[in-house]
């Protein structure tokens, strides 16, 4: 007779999920890269001549940091809206939810997923960089920490985003009109302290600064907004994110009817 | 005998729709169980509360003593579904879909893959292992629904209309599968509009209509308590109006005016003959249709649109 491994079937399910992007890895992966490259080349090396510093760095090495953020959170909503939006979509999600995994179990193997493929791109776009300047890591444990919860917020983001949609557009529309002008608005390629007062009002206000500034923080060893409140904003929004997904799993919200 | 299935009370609501009422419902293990209802009956309704596709809040579901909700993992490893609708990952082949299926199912790789290994070549699929399901023809992925059922090796295994668009040839090999597989003590709940599918392979029979339980017998059982056999009468001249005497029963005059056919109880076979004697038409042929399942079942479900189901 069978066993219950849940690790068994957690286990094949997060490999499930790294083999769905590692399938169209081109799209997944590299065209990231290679449109990270780009900034860093136009914005870093190009332009950045010009600007000198920011932030006491050169501008290079005070856009990597932005531009580490930028990508990880664009990955981790794509990979999770898309694959949980593919497996409605194709009534896949049926062929998981007869199985004895746990619904628990779907949330934390699609985080995986995102993880592994945001570390991957993280990893691209950090070497495309090192081949410009010497890129500092100050704090390495928070730089985990911070790429952690950004990973689990933007899943999160990307799973709520997923279950709402009803069509492909609905999660494109989302990601075009919500996702990208916050995150490029959210200090990416700016400190604070060149904006206009009004420019870094509504930067405050944007939860995603928070973010790129803790990842910059991690990296460069100063950031715009204390670290403290970094810390405590990602914990927190992420914390909520994960239990209202999961708790959106556990009542069937769209995917059992 | 244990019980693998009971259903107690089950409702089934989407939003304020009723689709199943009430429904109670035991099968025991290694039954061969035949769900039978029209479009919309409700089958696939009940199939999917029973296996965690549907929320359902009225009523209790036990799986070999589990409770699906309480218990779900315990319940849903003991049970295989083979779905109406194609639902498989759109990024696997056919091989992958049957190796990923039993690692989510909690089986080791080498396992799995002997598994998959395995039902790949009993459902004859060896050839399109390394297709995605969408170049699988419809018989294919059919054969691909119900191998991925059986990869761990479950009690139950429950059949939401497995032949639907099934060529003759393969659907008699999954018949002799099925009733092989039953043999082995598997139990299996088959859901099905071929009710001659019913009729080969099950023992015990429920119908459903307007989401209620409206009959649950032994299959012989239903046909005999349907006691209503077709006798076809041919006649040597042919007829203009029926005589009382034969009009009181339950016939039909066809157009020909030479083919009388009753549907009346065995018991009146006799009364039916005297009465044509006495009325001095010369039988040239009596033929004797037995009540089929496919009898009983139009009869029951007519009768309950007759009696207004909703
Ligand atoms: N997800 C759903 N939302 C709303 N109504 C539904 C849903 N699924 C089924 N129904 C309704 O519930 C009723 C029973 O449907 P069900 O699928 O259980 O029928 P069935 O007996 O399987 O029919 P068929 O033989 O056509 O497959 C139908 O009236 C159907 O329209
Ligand atoms: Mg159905």
């Amino acid at each position: 007779m069978l066993k219950l491994f849940r690790w068994g079937g957690l286990t094949t399910l997060i490999e499930r999920e790294i083999y769905r992007f590692t399938n169209v890895i081109t799209q997944t992966v590299i065209a990231p890269v290679i449109s990270s490259s780009l900034f860093i080349f136009i914005f870093g090396f190009a332009l950045g001549k010009s600007i000198e510093t920011m932030g006491g760095v050169p501008y290079l090495v005070y856009i990597v940091p932005g531009l580490m953020a930028l990508y990880l959170i664009e990955s981790s909503y794509n990979n999770s809206s898309s694959s949980l939006f593919l497996s409605r979509w194709s009534n896949y999600i049926q062929e998981l939810l007869v199985t004895p995994l746990a619904y628990m179990d779907l949330v934390i193997a699609i985080i995986v997923g995102c993880l592994v493929r945001g570390i991957v791109v993280l990893l691209g776009v950090y070497c495309v960089a090192s081949c410009f300047a010497n890129i500092p890591i100050s704090n390495f444990f928070l730089l985990v920490y911070f790429v952690l919860t950004i990973v689990v917020i933007f899943s999160c983001i990307g799973i709520v985003a997923a279950l709402i949609s009803e069509k492909f557009e609905h999660m494109a529309m989302f990601s075009s009109f919500v996702i990208t002008p916050f995150v490029y608005l959210g200090g990416v390629f700016t400190s604070l302290s060149i904006v206009p007062p009004l420019m870094a009002k509504i930067t405050r206000m944007n939860p995603f600064f928070y973010m790129v500034d803790g990842v910059r923080y991690a990296m460069l060893g100063s950031s715009d907004s204390p670290i403290l409140i970094n810390f405590t904003l990602v914990t927190v929004m992420a914390v909520v994110l994960f239990t209202t997904v999961v708790w959106l799993f556990k009542i069937g919200y769209k995917i059992r009817s | 005998m244990s019980i693998a299935l009971s259903i107690t009370n089950f409702t089934k609501y989407y939003g304020s729709f009723k689709a199943v009422d009430d429904l109670c419902l035991e099968i025991h293990e290694g039954e061969f169980f035949g769900f039978l209802g029209p479009n919309g009956a409700g089958k696939s309704s009940t199939l999917h509360s029973i296996t965690g596709l549907s929320n359902f809040h009225h009523g209790e579901i036990r799986v070999f003593g589990y409770d699906v909700k309480a218990n779900y993992k315990q319940s849903r490893s003991m049970i295989g579904l083979a779905p109406q609708e194609i639902n498989f990952d759109p990024f696997l082949n056919a091989e992958q879909i049957l190796f990923y299926t039993g690692g989510y199912y909690g089986l080791s790789r080498k396992v799995a893959k002997e598994r998959a290994e395995e039902l790949l070549r009993q459902f004859n699929l060896l050839d399109s292992r390394k297709l995605g399901y969408k170049k699988l023809s419809g018989g294919m992925k059919r054969r691909l629904l119900i191998a991925r059922a059986l990869v761990h090796e479950p009690k139950i295994l429950i059949l939401d209309e497995p032949t639907a668009g099934v060529d003759l040839e393969l659907r008699y090999q999954l018949w002799d599968y099925l009733k092989k597989l039953n043999q082995k003590g598997v139990t299996i709940l088959l859901t099905t509009h071929y009710i001659e599918e019913a009729e080969r392979l099950c023992g015990r029979i429920g119908i459903i209509n307007h989401g209620k339980l409206i009959a649950c017998e032994e299959k012989e059982t239903l046909i005999q308590q349907m006691n209503r056999d077709t006798l076809l009468i041919q006649v040597r001249e042919s007829i203009q109006t029926l005589p009382e005497k034969i009009q009181k029963y339950d016939v039909t005059l066809q157009e020909d005016g030479k083919h009388l056919v009753f549907r009346e109880e065995k018991s009146t076979l006799n009364d039916i003959l005297k009465a044509i004697q006495s009325e001095n038409i010369f039988i040239e042929r009596i033929e004797l249709d037995p009540a089929t399942l496919e009898d009983v079942f139009a009869h029951l479900t007519k009768a309950n649109i007759d009696t207004g189901g909703r």
